[in-house]
């Protein structure tokens, strides 16, 4: 550790640290533009300027290492005033767009400006210099030349992460600017959606979210994306039950401030032909039912089976606390032994990466917590390979799909139809629309999504990870857990109801896999798994 | 950031202070009225016991104003409305109007001030990008919910780029709810727009002419 002084306060700061982090320690926020922790320093903007004793001149803080014994000032009134000038500069040429710039409400701009005064502009409006303005750059980003600070964020993540080297600066003087070679759209980069986020201005826009909404109108919630077992943490940021889109949160161990451009997308999924409502058949067709209705008649015909000619296949992308419900619903309640989670063989896949950064081959969230409730065995055991088989020789008689990614997932999907046709009873949790689903279905759950229940996630690396909830289920939708737990109410046993969090707690106390985890103690950030290894399965 | 190249000066027009000065009593508490016994106390001071002086006296009046407004029109106080309308003044609030750009696109550019400062949150927008790249953004739908709307004027207030003004406009029945809720295609196009001069509009300054 390193002693240093800033504004007259102590701090001891890792070495290696740079000043602004270690004046971060003290609750001292220096303003920045180009200074990005996931990046290399840069020293371009000039805004974090301040003065250390000793040094003849003004200090840019992002590029200075902490030393012993430093004496730094902040606060110092020529600082300051260099602050200030440097903030009057960058506006010099900036356009009066506020109004139609998406980043108004989180532009590091406006709110430096707003700290700094200097409200009115020296700069006559005419002699602005002018650049191109709605450069398209692909399918993601729409640049806008003149509002950029030419902080090189952008650049570098380009340069340093994602390596696509899409964007450089182009010529000198007033007139630099960032762009494309020929201002040609940036193809083959997964991550580039990150330099929006990136971007302290508005230059770079997301084409996505472009004027759907005001950031001040948006509602935001701490999530996990659950397009595949990496787990990024997500700022989920939705208004009237609507998520417009989604934003990495960073965690140092998991994603650090990134997410693929594939997990960004995925927030349609929550949005997109969902199921509203219950559904159960009438003849040829799925009509709409009361919750009553659809519990009344799977608790009947599941009972009505037996426990032997009832199966059970759990969803790796629901929650922890859904699977753990989903096993002793169907180890205590039903006591079938025809049960499974491995709908699609990506359980062998789950710490298999897909490029090289964050992406994985496991399109579910949850594989490796299924594996660690033991609901997918470490070897051997008959998979939903054999339940399949069992459907079609005709011993299963109610099937119980806690998701539809056997009909989705799998390749052989002709087999799981055509299996699915010869049970008579066919149950199923569907989040979504998806194919086969009015013609095979007998009874359907309408699903809450991920962002709509609280609960927990164990993604590829072993770690627990929370999932807050963004907003009541849609329509008329429920979470499994409660679902099932109201099912083992009719056929007289009784299953913990609640919260994610209430349920967690609860499945920490009899679960060894878990043992010692509260939903408290897992924080913003979540907490590895106690004792285990990372997940070695596959990689 | 203010226009120096621009050497019109908008000066806010002074509000008149109060004339009448707060009296002291008015601030004291009110003491509860005595408790009513009968339609008239016993011994009523005269002039709150009925006379039949007084009531003649009212009919007096009303009988005056019967023959003067049947003998002419123009002394008669009555608005024959809708063939007459009152003069209001031109800060009146009335119905909203979206303005318009010489080339006749909207200048609406759906920055969502007003819809933020709107106590009432009537106002519905929708952005979209405008094919011009110039104009870049604009709303594809602008609802105001006139049930909803309390005429307040803060819409107007917010409004960097004066696209929403309001007008003398007040004739807003509709038989049905639907019908309340205003379009772009009312608040900018509607026919009475033609006749109705514009209302508040506390941005204005000596220009060129509106363009409806």
């Amino acid at each position: 550790m390193v002693n240093l002084t800033v504004d007259g306060k102590s701090v001891a700061a890792p070495k290696g640290t740079n000043v602004l982090e270690a004046a971060k320690l003290v609750g001292i926020s220096v303003p920045n533009f180009c200074y990005h922790r996931d990046l290399s320093w840069e020293g371009s903007c000039r805004m974090c300027l301040v003065a250390i004793e000793g040094r003849p001149k003004l200090v840019p803080s992002c590029c200075e290492e902490v030393k012993d014994g430093m004496v730094v000032q902040f606060e110092r009134p020529d600082a300051r005033e260099a602050r200030k000038s440097q903030l009057e500069f960058l506006l010099v040429n900036h356009p009066l767009d506020c109004p139609i710039c998406d980043q108004a409400g989180e532009c590091k701009l406006q709110d430096y400006y707003m700290e700094h005064g200097g409200y009115d502009s020296k700069m006559p409006r005419d002699l602005k210099v002018h650049k191109r303005k709605v450069v398209d750059l692909g399918e993601r980003i729409v640049l806008d030349k003149e509002r950029c600070v030419l902080c090189s964020r952008c650049v570098r993540f380009c340069r340093e992460v994602s390596g696509s080297h899409a964007l450089q600066f182009f010529t000198r003087g007033v007139t630099t600017e960032i762009g494309t070679e020929n201002n040609q759209p940036i193809t083959g980069d997964d991550y580039i959606g990150n330099v929006v986020d990136i971007c302290p201005v508005g230059a770079l826009t997301s084409k996505d979210f472009r004027f759907k909404q005001r950031v001040w109108f948006l509602k935001s919630a701490e999530s996990v994306c659950n397009s595949c077992s990496t787990g990024c943490n997500i700022r989920v940021d939705h208004k009237d039950g609507v998520t417009y889109r989604y934003v990495p949160r960073r965690n140092e161990d998991v994603n650090k401030s990134w997410m693929c451009d594939y997990g960004r997308d995925s927030y349609r999924r929550e949005i997109e032909d969902r199921v509203p409502a219950p559904m159960v058949r009438e003849g040829a067709a799925l009509r709409e039912a009361t919750w009553e209705e659809a519990l009344d008649l799977v608790a009947s015909r599941t009972q009505a089976a037996g426990p032997d000619a009832v199966a059970i296949v759990g969803s790796p992308r629901q929650t922890n606390e859904t699977s753990w419900i989903t096993r002793r619903y169907a180890k205590e309640v039903v006591r079938t032994p025809h049960f499974d989670a491995r709908v699609d063989g990506s359980h062998v896949k789950t710490a298999l990466l897909a490029d090289n950064l964050l992406r994985r081959q496991d399109p579910h969230p949850n594989n490796a917590g299924l594996a660690a409730l033991g609901i997918i065995p470490q070897g051997g055991g008959p998979d939903v390979g054999g339940i399949l088989d069992a459907c079609q020789a005709g011993r299963i008689k109610v099937l119980h799909l806690l998701g539809t990614e056997i009909l989705t997932h799998r390749h052989d999907t002709a087999r799981v139809h055509d299996a699915l046709r010869k049970v008579p009873f066919v149950v199923i949790h569907a989040h979504h629309n998806v194919p086969g689903l009015d013609e095979l279905a007998h009874v359907v759950f309408a699903d809450a999504g991920h962002l709509e229940q609280q609960g927990t996630y164990v993604n590829a690396l072993g770690r627990v990870q929370r999932a807050q909830i963004a907003y009541p289920p849609i329509g008329n939708a429920r979470p499994a857990a409660a679902v099932l737990a109201q099912l083992a109410a009719r056929m007289g046993t009784k299953l913990p109801e609640g919260a994610g969090s209430a349920l967690f707690d609860a499945m920490t106390k009899t679960e060894s896999a878990f043992a010692g985890l509260t939903w408290d103690g897992l924080g913003k950030l979540g907490q590895p798994l106690p004792g285990a290894q990372p997940l070695t399965v596959g990689s | 950031m203010s226009d120096t190249t621009s050497n019109v000066v908008y000066t806010p027009i002074p509000r008149p202070k109060s004339r009448i000065p707060l009296r002291p009593e008015a601030l004291a508490p009110v003491a509860p009225p005595p408790p009513k016994a009968g339609v008239v106390p016993k011994h009523a001071p005269a002039s709150e016991r009925p006379s039949f002086f007084l009531t003649a006296m009212g009919l007096v009046v009303t009988i005056k104003n019967f023959f003067r407004s049947a003998a002419s029109r123009k002394a008669d106080p009555t608005i024959q409305y809708p063939e007459e309308r009152r003069q209001y003044s031109p800060r009146f609030r009335g119905i909203h109007q979206l303005t318009k750009r010489e080339d006749g696109t909207l200048k609406c550019v759906a920055c969502f001030m007003c819809a933020t400062a709107c106590p009432a949150e009537c106002i519905m927008i929708e952005a979209g990008e405008h094919p011009n790249k110039k104009y870049e953004k604009y709303p594809v739908r602008f609802d105001i919910d006139m049930l909803r709307c309390v005429m307040c004027g803060l819409c107007v207030d917010a409004c960097p780029e004066e696209a929403i003004i309001m007008t003398q406009d007040y004739e807003m029945s509709a038989t049905t709810r639907e019908q309340t809720v205003y379009p772009i295609a009312i608040l900018a196009d509607r026919k009475q727009l033609e006749t109705t001069p514009a209302g508040y509009r506390p941005r204005y300054e000596p220009g060129p002419p509106l363009v409806r």
